[in-house]
């Protein structure tokens, strides 16, 4: 009776408790499920980034672009800054930058009220805050039994562990903050405060300052509509520098030669950049000319606003002497090409050319960048002639609506984009001049190969032990199994001496033709189905006239296609993903598997954070073919599996 | 013996055997050419001084008295051991647990067997890969994740006492979901009876645990311990995509330094003979486990 009793009110307790274990193990379950997801989302949201993104620091989770505008009709890319006109409504306007000027904290050093000399070890680090809206830095001075807050001005001259200092109290109206380059054009002079002496600048109008930091920045920024009207000019073509004020800061305009006089242009931005040609151009239409054919006379002469050295050139075979360019200068022999190809010149910041390639010819070597993006089309180009100093102008008559701010108050105009150019990149990446995609190539080629040889060699064997009667076979099915548990290493050498022997070494043979033997995980699997297949319809057969080969093409095969099924499924896992193998046999690059091609372009890119997006988008590609197979046939994945690893 | 029972055959029967010979000849030779004459071959090396290009020369033992002296494959050793000790516990226990969870007939089965279960089927390399860019100091993910709570991690692979525990966790990441498919098809497959008896017999949820589901599932587990030690010996990919045996060895695993042996030095006599000593580790742990499967492994023809 006790018992029922007990039983009675065990429902309610136990329907809780088995609520709360539910709540746990779906807890335990999905926290699981995210460690298993996260590194692979992470890895396809890493692929949509580009390199300087997947490289960033802190951590950019979401795919994004910097927006930017084309500097005029060049490749010159201007970022877009957001700038906030009205902090209260959080009204925004797209700006670029057209100019910047640096400043400094300043103090009239015969103004400073207590002067103190102060052992370093006693400061505190310098930390920096604003006083009446001027930046300055504080420290702290402990003497121990108190704290002071005190600004650094100069080291001590009679005691090199002491600095000079001032409290920042009393003299809170001194800071104003003054152009840097303005400041270090005074004339150095020095001051005598009480005991100590300082060094000071004397400035124009006979004011004296003393330069205490922190340095700061202010921009002129203007509208993004500037950008268009922009050109690309050579920097020594900019003449005479003047000054316009634009709020609180100067914008420095030129004259250029070859404009009107009265004409002025504002610089925005003045950088080293490459002439390039088309990769493909250069290995059709540019030659080797030895200088004795070449006249000793050097022009420069201006194709597409970049400065080339032109030579005359006479064809050794005979002609009429011509002129080149010279591309690439040797010590005897030049890379040349006729001027006639000058009109495909075109030219790119070197800060964009990151990590380009090199490519000889006899004696000469020239760079090429291989994704180099020319108006969005990925086109390898080489560099030629020499870095050119440019400059990205504006006509000042269309930088009418300039303003100056601070650039602690931008931010970077973006927006989430999924970037594919590492996919793209990747597809038309070379490895060493192989094509990346050879390498998906290859492995394709083995995994099929391998399923070739599977399926005729296994199917054959798997029929043999499962239907023929003959003596020794149980022997040798157990032989079978035992196979499956012997450890790789004792012949991953001797296969590789047999091989090496046969002289294969180098070739893709090695890698599929041990599957023309069999498997014997794949032989059982095939003979456990095989036995399941009812005996009356061999006997039928035999009945009908049909021998084994018709038996196991007419009847047997068609019969097992799940089985079938898994023999490929698993062949493909196997090959897609081996690596071992493809490492120890494949010595030449335009064999490589793709797992053996991603793993020596990561161990020659990983430090170089440009590769980061093709690496990435490699890997998924890697992934992709055994993530879909996966999806669609898990069920044989699972079957096979369990069929390893249970109790037989 | 052979002859006379040869004879015994029929015609018809002799005729069947021949033909069972002809189909598994392809195995037969693949068992002769690519399993048999490798072995012995590799047996023999392993006794001589051969350099690629050179010819094999006889020197006994000293291959094998040489290796153990040398202090970096002691470490090789001691790393693998470490390696296969801790991430085989590591995917049994997890594959373990989450097949007893997952087989309690929860909803959204499939879909937590398909999260776990993918990695395994990834390729090594490309998911290696992966986990080198998410550890990378600084700017990778994990250090991101880290740094939301305040933490500045290690240096994972660019530590000696980091890497190879990250290499484990990356393993144990890869592999427990195969087991775990496994040990659920093993729970799947024990008798509904049994259960059915254990309640009457008024047997809780962890009795029935601990008297009928582990039991009868202890061969799984003990096939699996084996299966995933030989597997673990013999560990490559990770390590040499990851790390390349660095740093400082900390990961330099038994195949990454026998591939250099043969493949980097080029001394195909050495490198047998170390082929040879970890088939002997391997078979060495497989007997122990074995041996002392008497004592936990629940065979059912035991009790009758």
């Amino acid at each position: 009776m006790k018992t029922l009793k007990e039983g009675t009110q065990v429902p309610v307790s136990r329907s809780q408790s088995i609520r709360l274990t539910k709540i746990i193990s779906y807890t335990f379950l999905s926290v699981i499920a995210i460690i298993m997801v996260l590194p692979l989302l992470w890895l396809v949201n890493g692929s949509l980034q580009p390199s300087w993104q997947i490289n960033a620091d802190p951590v950019i989770w979401i795919p994004r672009e910097w927006l930017s505008v084309k500097a005029g009709d060049s490749e010159r890319r201007l970022l877009l800054w957001d700038m906030q006109i009205n902090p209260e409504s959080k009204e925004k306007q797209e700006v670029i930058q057209i100019g910047s000027r640096r400043y400094t904290t300043v103090i009239d050093p015969g103004k400073i009220q207590g002067f103190l000399s102060v052992p370093k070890d006693q400061l505190s680090e310098a930390a920096t805050t604003t006083i009446r809206e001027n930046p300055v830095n504080v420290r702290e001075w402990n003497t121990g039994s108190e704290k002071m807050p005190v600004i650094a001005l100069a080291r001590d001259p009679q005691q090199d562990n002491n600095l000079l200092v001032m409290p920042v109290k009393g003299n809170e109206s001194l800071y104003s903050e003054y152009p840097l380059d303005l400041a270090n054009k005074g004339k150095p002079g020095s001051l005598t405060i009480g005991e100590y002496e300082i060094n000071i600048r004397n400035l124009q109008d006979g004011q004296q300052i003393l330069a205490i930091g922190p340095e700061s920045e202010l921009w002129v920024v203007g509208s993004p509509e500037i950008a268009k009207k922009a050109k690309i000019v050579q920097s020594d073509r900019l003449g005479n520098k003047e000054l316009i004020q634009v709020g609180q800061t100067q914008l420095p305009i030129y004259t250029l030669e070859g404009e009107p006089e009265d004409s002025r242009f504002v610089a925005i931005a003045q950088e080293n950049w490459q002439p390039l040609m088309e990769q493909s151009l250069l290995a059709d239409k540019a030659f080797i000319a030895r200088d004795e054919n070449l006249l000793p006379e050097r022009e420069t002469r201006v194709f597409n606003g970049l400065n080339m050295i032109v030579r005359s050139y006479s064809p050794p075979e005979g002609g009429e002497p011509y002129d080149v360019v010279i591309l690439t200068p040797g010590s005897t022999e030049y890379l040349v090409i006729s001027t006639d190809y000058m009109d495909q010149l075109y030219t790119a910041p070197i800060s964009d050319l990151t990590e380009p390639g090199s490519v000889n010819i006899r004696t000469l070597t020239y760079r090429v960048q291989e994704d180099f993006e020319k108006a969005g089309v990925i086109v390898p180009s080489a560099f030629v002639g020499e870095i050119q100093d440019l400059s990205v102008i504006v006509p000042v008559t269309e930088v009418k609506d300039a303003v100056d701010v601070n650039p602690q108050s931008l931010e970077r105009s973006l927006r989430v984009k999924l970037n594919l150019t590492g996919f793209q990149k990747v597809l038309t990446l070379k490895l060493s001049g192989t094509p990346f995609w050879r390498f998906f190539a290859n492995s394709g080629y083995v995994v099929f190969m391998n399923m070739i040889g599977h399926y005729i060699s296994c199917v054959l064997v798997a029929y043999g032990f499962a239907r023929i009667r003959a003596p020794g076979k149980n022997m040798l099915f157990v032989l079978l199994l035992a196979t499956m548990m012997v450890p790789y290493v004792i012949f991953v050498l001797p296969t590789y001496l047999i091989f090496r022997d046969l002289g294969l070494l180098g070739t893709m043979i090695p890698l599929w033709i041990r599957s023309f033997f069999g498997n014997a995980f794949l032989i059982f699997v095939l003979r456990q189905f095989f036995m399941t297949i009812p005996y009356d319809m061999d006997e039928a057969a035999i009945l009908d006239g049909a021998n084994r080969w018709q038996i196991l093409t007419k009847i047997i095969i068609p019969l097992s296609k799940p089985a079938l099924a898994m023999v490929g499924i698993f062949t493909f896992w196997w090959y897609w993903n081996s690596f071992l193998d493809p490492l120890i046999y494949i010595t030449t690059q335009k064999y490589y598997t793709i797992t053996l091609a991603m793993n020596s372009f990561n161990q020659q890119y990983a430090r170089a954070a440009g590769y980061y997006d093709r690496i990435l988008a490699g890997s998924v590609l890697t992934l992709m073919p055994m993530v879909i197979l996966f999806l669609f046939a898990q069920r044989y994945f699972i079957e096979g599996i369990q069929m390893q690893g249970l109790k037989r | 013996m052979r002859e006379k029972s040869m004879r015994k055959l029929t015609h018809l029967e002799r005729k069947e055997a021949i033909e069972f010979y002809l189909f598994i000849s392809p195995w037969i030779i693949g068992v002769l050419v690519f399993l048999l004459y490798p072995m012995l071959s590799s047996l023999y090396f392993s006794f001589t001084r051969y350099e690629i290009g050179g010819k094999p020369s006889w020197i006994g033992f000293d291959n094998y008295t040489d290796m153990f002296s040398d202090p970096r494959y002691i470490n090789s050793i001691q790393v693998t051991f470490k390696f296969a000790f801790i991430s085989v516990i590591g995917v049994t226990l997890l594959a373990l647990l989450l097949a007893l969870i997952l087989s309690q007939a929860l909803r959204g089965i499939n879909f937590f067997r398909t999260v776990y279960f993918m990695p395994s089927v990834m390729p090594m390399v490309a998911v290696s890969l992966t986990w080198f860019y998410i550890l990378r100091p600084d700017t990778g993910p994990l250090a991101g994740m880290l740094a939301w709570f305040g933490i500045e991690g290690p240096r994972w692979l660019g530590e000696a006492q980091w890497a190879l525990p990250a290499l484990m966790g990356i393993n144990i990441w890869i592999s427990f979901g195969s087991q775990m498919v496994i040990f659920l098809a093993g729970i799947k497959g024990i008798p509904k009876e049994l259960y059915e008896v254990a309640e009457i017999d008024g047997a809780g949820a962890w009795a029935k645990l601990w008297n009928v589901t582990l039991p009868l599932l202890t061969p799984t587990i003990f096939l699996n311990l084996v299966l995933g030690i030989i597997g673990a010996m013999q560990v490559f990919d990770i390590p040499w995509v990851m790390t390349e045996g660095g740093p400082s060895d900390a990961t330099r695993t038994y195949m990454i330094h026998l591939y250099n042996k043969g493949w980097v030095q080029l001394q195909m006599g050495s490198a047998s003979a170390m082929g040879w000593i970890l088939f002997l580790i391997i078979m060495a742990i497989t007997l122990l486990v074995v041996r002392s499967s008497q004592a936990w492994v629940y065979y059912e023809g035991e009790r009758q």
